[in-house]
């Protein structure tokens, strides 16, 4: 089962009324599950190649864009005047699951010679090197 | 020319409703091909920069043109001899095609930008300009693909356009899954998922290949701007694919449901 199974509630979604509570998120939205990390630190800078760092920075942005457009419609935003902010979650959720599909497929190349090639492609692809 | 044509339109049975439905249309006579009476048939004209040349994109105007039952594609929903509507048992599986074309989308436009860029970094590693050399004559001049300008550009769109290739896999694997369930259950746990993927992922696809072809064509100079080198043409035939099933902020507010 590729779908995150929700036992709890994760750290955010008490605040995310919007989003449809129901048993389970897709597999591509499960990080929305994950306690957030509210403070990602780089030390040394080499690290941010490790550790799926720039995979966490990707989830923590969406993350907080979701979070940023539930505040607003809470505080009754009208709903024409949120499509740009609409525009930003549904950006920064593919940009997730983008970059998702590019590092499981890096990861399932078994020639090594290939694979470094296309790893070094991984670290510059947009949405990473925007961040 | 063609005979007939596959029409979705609205089914109204007793001034009631019933939403668009797909029938088989005879629009022109199959011996001399001329349109039948009451159907307007034509052709909308050349498209913006000259992209889809090659394609014929017709218009068609029916005026009180009797369309028999049996001519409805009746493999989900039907309407019976006394005008009786038979509802889908599987409703979700015409939904669940109309993802097809999205899913079919990312791919193309991600193999767009592959084609254009396989142009430009061949181009910028052949052509060669200026030498770093301080001797003037001391040798070749530079390859181009050589500048930080130029790789800066041009290798981050190669990381994207596997980037979308990989992920045009996955969505279609995800939608074969759905479609799978779909037939055999007539419901899938993927619905969602896939709609809201797929919705995104034209979206952002169509956006991101469009604007690096564009990069491509900049990046090949003056040369990129003449139609031999073959850019033009993928990005005129690329460039409707940014509104055709819905545009960008249209989907991607879709994928915010």
């Amino acid at each position: 089962m590729r779908e995150a199974r929700r036992k709890q509630p994760g750290p955010l979604l008490p605040d995310l009324h919007h989003v449809p509570l129901t048993d389970y998120l897709p597999w591509s939205a499960g990080y929305l599950y994950r306690s957030a990390d509210r403070s990602i630190a780089i030390d040394p800078v080499e690290d941010y190649r490790k550790n799926e760092l720039p995979m966490k920075i990707l989830e923590e942005i969406s993350r907080r864009a979701i979070f940023d457009l539930e505040r607003r419609i809470q505080n009754g935003t009208p709903w024409k005047d949120l499509n740009m902010d609409c525009v930003s979650v549904a950006r920064a959720h593919i940009n997730v699951f983008l970059v998702k599909a590019f590092r499981d497929a890096v990861w399932s190349i078994d020639d090594e010679s290939v694979r470094a090639v296309i790893n070094k492609l991984y670290y510059i692809v947009p949405p990473l090197s925007y961040v | 020319m063609a005979t007939h044509a596959l029409v979705q339109a609205n089914l109204t049975i007793n001034s009631k409703p019933y939403g668009p439905h797909v029938f088989i249309v005879p629009v022109r006579s199959s011996t001399d091909l001329s349109p039948l009476p009451n159907i307007l048939i034509g052709d909308i004209g050349s498209k913006s920069f000259g992209g889809f040349a090659s394609i014929d994109n017709g218009f068609v105007r029916f005026n009180q043109v009797r369309i028999p039952r049996k001519n409805m594609l009746q493999r989900h929903s039907q309407v019976e001899k006394g005008g009786k509507y038979v509802h889908a048992q599987q409703e979700r599986m015409s939904y669940g095609s109309m993802i097809t074309l999205r899913v079919a989308v990312v791919n193309a436009e991600s193999y767009n930008l592959t084609r254009a860029l396989t142009i430009a970094i061949r181009y910028t590693t052949i052509r060669r300009q200026f030498s770093s050399s301080s001797k003037e004559g001391a040798g070749k001049e530079d390859q181009v693909i050589t500048y930080s300008s130029v790789k800066f550009r041009l290798f981050p769109l190669l990381g994207m356009a596997f980037a979308y290739l990989f992920a045009s896999k996955e969505l279609k694997s995800l939608y074969v899954t759905m479609m799978a369930q779909l037939k055999i259950r007539g419901k899938s746990t993927k619905l969602a998922e896939v709609h809201a993927l797929s919705s995104g992922l034209k979206a952002c696809s169509t956006w991101d290949c469009l604007a690096g072809i564009e990069e491509c064509r900049k990046a090949c100079g003056g040369h990129g701007y003449s139609a031999y080198s073959g850019i033009g043409h993928i990005w005129a035939n690329g460039a409707p694919s940014q509104t055709y099933e819905g545009t960008m902020l249209r989907f991607v507010a879709e994928l915010r449901r």
